[in-house]
């Protein structure tokens, strides 16, 4: 038996937790994080989600499958490298945008789009695992 | 000026066709479109690599604009030109049989991310002029098979697959202790900075030790005597159009970093190591074909003799000279083309006789006589009989050992060739000659999704049969690359790249913290 | 028109015309036997040139290897055109009518392969070039094997096509060996040029050995001993495809081979004498064969072989009338060889009784078949006015003009005495003395099948008495290429009272004595099971089953089928690799290296990833096991964060993490204790080899650290890092930038991975299913 404390309390914990693991995706450039870490803790997140919960519920949190979500992430990490074909005949030239926003100085790169694309990737692949396993178990 | 960017798509394309693939993951129309889209632009992209390389020459391209050796280098010789067109060309012939043979609950399990992930894998790895970057299309190259491997479920996809992952996997790890070991030592892991660097330096044990690391891991992965178990005890087991790719592309990949690391980055010197090279050449022709020969599944038979084949591909590396080294360059090529039309007819004569086992099926020359001639073409050019590719194939092995002198060599190597020989007129004998031992209930039709590749592949080895020239001559270039590391290295670091990778390490002070942070690719090594 | 030309046209005729066969029998039949004839045509309006001087017409092919499809067309080519030309037309009228009965398909199919081998066999006697030669060699091997085998759902029509195949190609290949010596030694493949400059060939010290392999390739083509035993078993082909290939025109190409290149190889003082030991030989076994055979056709195919002996041997004798004797005998031989398989061709067909012994008195039934039966047996028994008889009296003429003269004259009439019984023997067993038992004759003799026999037995006589037709047209110029200088040739009847007449007296008194007594002395011969063991096929499936159990011992110890097995092996395999790599490199095995900074620290944590490594690798139970991994990872992980790299402590904290996770999931599904598979012994092995690979792994890392590490590339990654990549934290601009396709290859592992998982952990697993159930569909 769940209890409705803890899944609502899980709840709140998993949202908390993604968006830590979106924090350290964005930081990621220059201060430790990234994708790769970003990405297992999010995944991270939906194993909590899935603990408490149960796999169903994780599933329809994640609302796409996890497949797809994979799909989507390799697309995102060779689309990133596109730009620098058409605007330097090189692919994977990160290509930067700077705005000057008059408090700071925001930069933004293509290297984002592709970090972005590892999160998406592991936060599927982990997941990938973790849902078969679970339901299996629970099967 | 020749376009580098002809490097990119081979990679790039098939790595996009499965990213999309895996993004319809539920709409299986959409992928099998996506898929055949990704198949026709892939030949046309590597039939447009090869021939930008074969009117440059070598030609390379740095990712990210990163000068070389700080970026990810991407060459192409004639080798591995050549070895990425015979892949699009493969990959094509298969996706094609794939209409018929691949099944909708294996098109579920992913077949199409994983399919053109293996391509990429491959292409990746024919085509990169990094070190660990190579690593990473091995590894991409093994968790995919491995996916496909075993894509039926059934008991003995897992135990075919179980053994092709332990004894694989042992050797990508043994390739990543030695690129750790190389990287300490030297510092880079671009192949033609290494190329340059090795070869003055002092080769101490350790440097032995990645040397002979790197051996073993490719030595695996190709299938050499006596590391080639996971091989036969895999590759029947796959269906026939995963079986026909892997039979093709993924020893060759072994074969190709093999010639890779020892003519660029170790060279051969010294007898101990040529004797060693030619004892385990002979060794794979004859326990190769030794295997083939006591078989009775098609598909069995053809996998040991992926084995035999590729002792003759390791002639090149034995004896080392430029001919040689044309010769198992052309090996390679014919090879490719040959064993996975083989694996294809194994599909095609199950269709149209009701078993790949040689004891169950029979009669096919009355009721399928084209079939026949579809299968003597590739059968007779794998034993060497002229004028089909093979027969040119080995020529060129037999008369660079003869010139070198090699003459026990080409003794086995002749001698492999009867036997080789016997195994394929076994099948003919027993699959198309034998009156069937069951009768069929019914006329068996021989799709046409598989009678297309076929007939392709099958042209290709006429083609080259019946007009060697033009392949010979590139077999040569190919060969000439081989033996003269400076025309693979001089593209990579080209004027431009140069200079720029010039200015930027003079002088400037280096960001202590930045080093400290732990500036090296360890990262990556971690992730497996 | 070009040779070239008409070739080529007859290579497109070959394929096309067997498929207008199948199609309109009668429109089919005639242009099958029209391909033939017109080259037959063409190659007879070559006689006047090619008397002259050879044609010679370049084809380039492959020039980068020295290969090329140049004609050339001498005296001895042309008559072997002439031969395979005029027998091929006669061959597809007969194997037409042969056939009549059979299925469009299985009549199309033999005769798209006679005629694709009569192609085949036209381009490899006209060609110039050694390799092309070999090409078109090992395509008459493949067509042989495809007709020998022809009845193909009988075991011994396809055991006999793959010994054929096996021999003649296996032979091939020893063959290919000796021309691309030839290629190394000389520079060039082409049979001119060698013809006009053998010097680099001759004083090569490889000469001896290139004789050896191409004589070998040409005595299992020519069925010559120790191979003689292939050919009688290839009389498993239709009676067409034997009279054809298998005593008129394939099996010649060794001879050919050898007499083309006897004027080079004749230099080695060995090479004749060889030849002469060769074919005697051959000639004696088959002999005394052919006296031990019951069918029909095995007596033709021994006296066949026979024959190619003394062809062997007249190559190896010297003087100039041994040319002339090779030409006529190859002539004349081919002539009555072919019309007597003709002949038993029509009798099996119209009695289906293969053995001798049990036909008689079919003159009456089939008078025209005896009659041309007769005709071939005369020129055979080398009677007067048969050409038989001239090329007899020439045999002789050369073996007593030979170095020789005692062994070779008593060999010749000893065999030839042979020749004269079996002549007899065919003559009068199937025709003139009544049938043992009653014999049922299906039907009387076709028009297509008498044609061939009785037109090869006519012209056999009238070679015989006139052979001014033949002599300067075709012998001379035939003889002069294989002598090497232009001969002066008399072919002509009457000797007078020479010794060789003697001698052709004395063979056809023995002879019919033989004949006469043949039942009781094949009668006794045949009892001599020594002579089986000695002379028939044995040999060869001795080679084959000892090979095949070879194969078997080898297989069965290398792929045995047990992981466990592999892996160990495979790991031995590299380990000492490793160790031979630290024994062979440049330094001592262990390096003195200098570490100054002894951590306490780092000290407790290597301790805690060896107590790992251990509990892992001693315990039994899965879950300590995972402890122990994770005790490892762990302490991995803290070694990151002590050397500075917190990025990578927190990825190896978060992989453990998951690992933890993902293998507990695993767990529940598995026994959670496993038992011990490896004996004591083993798991000592396996120790041992571990502790053997980490220290060379040990000793390689000392060696990283002993050499001063090369810092260009990280110092320029940190330099840069900021200034042109925009990102302070230098591994993550590694990752996404430097080395993004390094990040982007290992996503689509994970990626991979996981979608493999995702199908391969299905919930309707395998280990739930039946396993029958699945297998079935399975490809």
């Amino acid at each position: 038996m769940r209890s409705i404390i803890l899944v609502a309390s899980t709840r709140i914990f998993f949202i908390a937790m993604l968006l830590v693991s979106l924090w350290i995706l964005l930081r990621g450039h220059n201060e430790p994080g990234g994708g790769f870490i970003g990405g297992l803790m999010g995944a991270a997140a939906f194993a909590t989600l899935a603990f408490a919960a149960g796999v169903d519920d994780a599933r329809k949190m994640l609302r796409i499958h996890p497949a797809v979500l994979m799909g989507v992430g390799l697309v995102l990490g060779a689309v990133s490298g596109l730009p620098g074909v058409v605007l330097n005949g090189s692919y994977l030239q990160h290509q930067w945008l700077e705005m000057d926003l008059g408090l700071f100085e925001l930069k933004l790169g293509t290297t984002l789009v592709f970090d972005i694309g590892v999160y998406f990737v592991v936060i599927g692949g982990v997941l990938s695992f973790m849902f078969r396993l679970y339901e299996e178990e629970q099967g | 000026m020749a376009d580098t960017l002809d490097l990119l798509w081979p990679v790039l394309i098939p790595i996009m066709t499965a990213a999309l693939a895996a993004c319809f993951w539920h709409n299986i129309r959409a992928q099998r479109i996506v898929s055949f889209i990704g198949l026709v632009m892939l030949f046309a992209a590597s039939v447009k690599l090869t021939m930008t390389v074969v009117e440059h020459g070598v030609i390379a391209k740095q990712f990210g604009g990163w000068a070389p050796p700080f970026g990810i280098s991407f060459v192409a010789d004639p080798l591995a030109a050549a070895l990425v067109a015979i892949t699009g060309l493969l990959a094509l012939a298969v996706g094609i049989f794939g209409f018929y043979d691949v099944r909708a609950r294996h098109e579920r399990a992913g077949f199409y991310p994983l399919f053109h992930g293996m391509i990429t894998g491959v292409n990746g790895a024919f085509l990169t002029g990094d070190a660990f970057n190579l690593y990473v299309w091995f590894e991409v190259m093994l968790v995919t098979s491995l996916g496909l491997l075993v894509i039926s479920r059934s008991r003995e996809q897992l135990d075919g697959t179980i053994k092709y992952g332990v004894l694989n996997l042992f050797g990508t790890i043994l390739f990543l202790i030695g690129l750790a070991l190389l990287y300490g030592a030297t510092g880079t892991l671009n192949m033609a900075d290494l190329g340059q660097i090795l070869p003055g330096m002092t080769l101490t044990p350790g440097l032995m030790t990645a040397a002979m690391l790197f051996l073993a891991a490719f030595a695996i992965k190709a299938g050499l005597f006596p590391l080639f178990f996971w091989l036969p005890a895999s590759y029947h087991t796959a269906t026939f159009a995963v079986g026909a790719i892997f039979a093709g592309l993924l020893t060759k990949v072994g074969v190709y970093a093999t010639f890779r690391t020892f003519t660029l980055l170790f060279l051969i010197e010294g007898d101990t190591l040529r004797y060693v090279f030619t004892f385990i050449a002979a060794m794979t022709m004859i326990t190769g074909v030794f295997g083939a020969a006591v078989q009775w599944n098609i598909r069995r038979i053809l996998s040991f003799h992926i084995i035999s084949q590729i002792g003759y591909m390791l002639m090149g590396l034995a004896i080392a000279t430029p001919i040689a080294w044309a010769g198992a360059s052309f090996y390679i090529i014919h090879h490719i083309i040959v064993k996975a039309n083989l694996f294809l007819l194994a599909g095609a004569i199950r269709a149209a006789g009701g078993s790949d086992d040689l004891r169950k099926t029979g009669g096919l020359l009355k009721s399928h006589p084209w079939l026949a001639v579809l299968f003597l073409i590739p059968a007779l050019s794998l034993a060497g009989l002229p004028p089909l590719s093979g027969f040119w194939a080995k020529f060129l092995v037999i008369d660079a050992s003869l010139r070198a002198e090699y003459y026990g060599l080409a003794a086995v190597a002749l001698v492999v060739g009867v036997l080789t020989l016997f195994s394929m007129m076994k099948i003919w004998m027993e699959a198309f000659w034998k009156a069937s031992p069951v009768k069929p209930s019914r006329r068996r039709y021989v799709p046409v999704a598989f009678i297309i590749p076929i007939v392709m592949l099958g042209a290709v080895t006429m083609t080259i049969g019946l007009f060697a020239e033009p392949f010979v001559t590139f077999a040569r270039e190919a060969g000439d690359v081989l033996v003269d590391p400076p025309l693979y290295i001089a593209p990579v670091f080209g004027a431009e790249a140069a200079a720029e990778a010039g200015a930027l390490i003079a002088g400037e002070a280096i960001d202590a913290d930045a080093i400290e942070n732990g500036a090296d690719n360890g990262v990556e090594e971690e992730v497996q | 028109m070009s040779v070239t030309l008409a070739l080529a046209l007859g290579l497109i005729g070959s394929i096309l015309a067997p498929f207008a066969a199948a199609r309109w029998k009668t429109i089919g039949n005639a242009l099958v036997v029209a391909v033939p004839a017109l080259l037959f045509i063409f190659f007879f309006l070559q006689l006047g040139a090619v008397g002259e001087a050879p044609i010679v017409e370049e084809n380039p092919w492959v020039p980068s290897l020295g290969i090329a499809l140049t004609i050339r067309l001498d005296g001895f080519s042309l008559l072997f055109a002439l031969l395979i030309s005029g027998i091929g037309t006669l061959v597809a009228l007969y194997a037409a009518s042969y056939m009549d009965e059979k299925t469009p398909f299985y009549r199309a199919q033999f005769l798209f392969y006679i005629l694709l081998f009569m192609s085949a066999m036209l381009a490899t006697v006209t060609a110039d070039n050694l390799m092309a030669l070999f090409v078109f060699w090992e395509m008459t091997s493949l067509l042989s094997f495809l007709l020998v085998g022809f009845d193909s759902t009988k075991l011994a029509a396809r055991k006999a096509a793959l010994q054929s195949m096996l021999v003649t190609v296996g032979g091939g290949l020893s063959l290919l060996a000796g021309i691309i010596l030839i290629g190394v030694t000389a520079g060039t493949f082409s049979i001119g040029a060698l013809m006009e400059n053998p010097a680099p060939l001759v004083e090569s010290p490889l000469f001896t050995a290139i004789i050896i392999l191409m004589m070998a390739g040409a005595f299992t083509k020519s069925a010559q001993v120790p191979f003689h035993f292939w050919l009688p078993n290839a009389m498993a082909a239709p009676t067409p495809a034997s009279a054809y290939l298998h005593s008129a025109t394939m099996v010649k190409l060794g001879v050919f081979l050898l007499a083309t290149m006897a004027p080079i190889f004749s230099q080695a003082a060995w090479f004749g004498p060889t030849l002469v030991a060769f074919g005697g030989a051959t000639m004696l076994i088959a002999a005394l064969q052919a006296l031990r055979s019951t069918a029909f056709k095995a007596v033709l195919a021994f006296s066949t072989v026979a024959s190619l002996g003394t062809i062997t041997m007249l190559i190896g004798l010297d003087g100039e009338v041994a040319a002339v004797a090779t030409v006529g005998f190859i002539l004349a031989h081919a002539l009555y060889k072919a019309a007597l398989f003709f002949c038993a061709g029509i009798v099996i067909h119209a009695t289906g009784e293969p053995r001798l012994n049990r036909l008689g008195g079919l003159a009456s039934v089939m008078p025209i078949t005896a009659g041309a039966t007769v005709l071939a047996a005369f020129s055979a028994a080398g009677l007067p006015p048969f050409v038989g008889f001239i090329s007899k009296e020439y045999l002789f003429e050369a073996q007593i003009e030979s170095t020789f003269t005692a062994i070779a004259v008593l060999i010749g009439v000893l065999v030839n005495t042979v020749m004269v019984a079996i002549a007899v023997v065919v003559v009068m067993r199937p025709f003139f003395r009544p049938a043992r038992r009653e014999l049922h004759v299906h039907h009387g003799e076709a028009t297509g099948m008498t044609v061939g026999p009785v037109a090869l037995g006519l012209i056999g006589l009238l070679f015989g008495l006139a052979p001014g037709l033949v002599a300067t047209s075709l012998i001379q110029p035939a003889a002069s290429a294989i002598y090497g200088e232009p001969l002066d040739v008399s072919f002509y009847l009457w000797h007078g009272f020479t010794p060789m007449l003697a001698l052709s007296i004395l063979v056809v008194a023995l002879g019919l004595l033989v004949a006469k007594y043949w039942d009781p002395i094949h009668v006794a011969l045949r009892r001599r099971r020594i002579f089986d063991r000695l002379l028939d096929d044995r040999g060869y499936y001795w080679v084959l089953d000892n090979t095949l159990a070879l194969a078997r011992w080898s297989t069965l110890r290398l792929q045995n089928g047990d992981l466990r097995i592999y892996t160990a092996v495979i790991a031995t395999v590299v380990t000492f690799f490793m160790v031979y790599a630290l024994l062979a490199g440049d330094g001592p095995v262990f390096p003195s290296v200098n570490h100054p900074e002894f951590n306490l620290y780092m000290v407790g944590v290597v301790g805690l990833i060896i107590v790992g490594c251990f509990v892992a690798a001693l315990t039994t139970s899965l879950v300590t096991a995972i402890i122990g991994v994770g005790l490892a990872g762990y302490g991995l992980a803290l070694v990151f964060l002590l050397n500075g790299g917190p990025d990578l402590a927190l990825t190896q904290f978060s992989v453990e993490t998951l690992f933890v996770v993902i293998v507990t999931a695993v767990l529940l599904r598995l026994p959670l204790m496993f038992t011990k598979t490896r004996t004591p012994g083993e798991r000592r092995y396996d120790a041992s080899l571990a502790a053997v690979f980490a220290l060379t792994i040990f000793s390689a890392v000392l060696w990283v650290e002993a050499v001063p590490f090369n810092p260009v590339i990280p110092e320029y990654f940190a330099q840069v890092s900021y200034t042109e990549a925009f990102g302070r934290n230098v591994v993550n601009v590694v990752l996404v930038d430097f080395r993004a396709l390094d990040t982007f290859g290992e996503i689509a592992v994970v990626a991979f991975a996981a979608l493999g998982a995702w199908a391969l952990l299905r919930r309707n697993n395998v280990a739930k299913k039946k396993p029958a159930a699945t297998p079935a569909k399975e490809g």
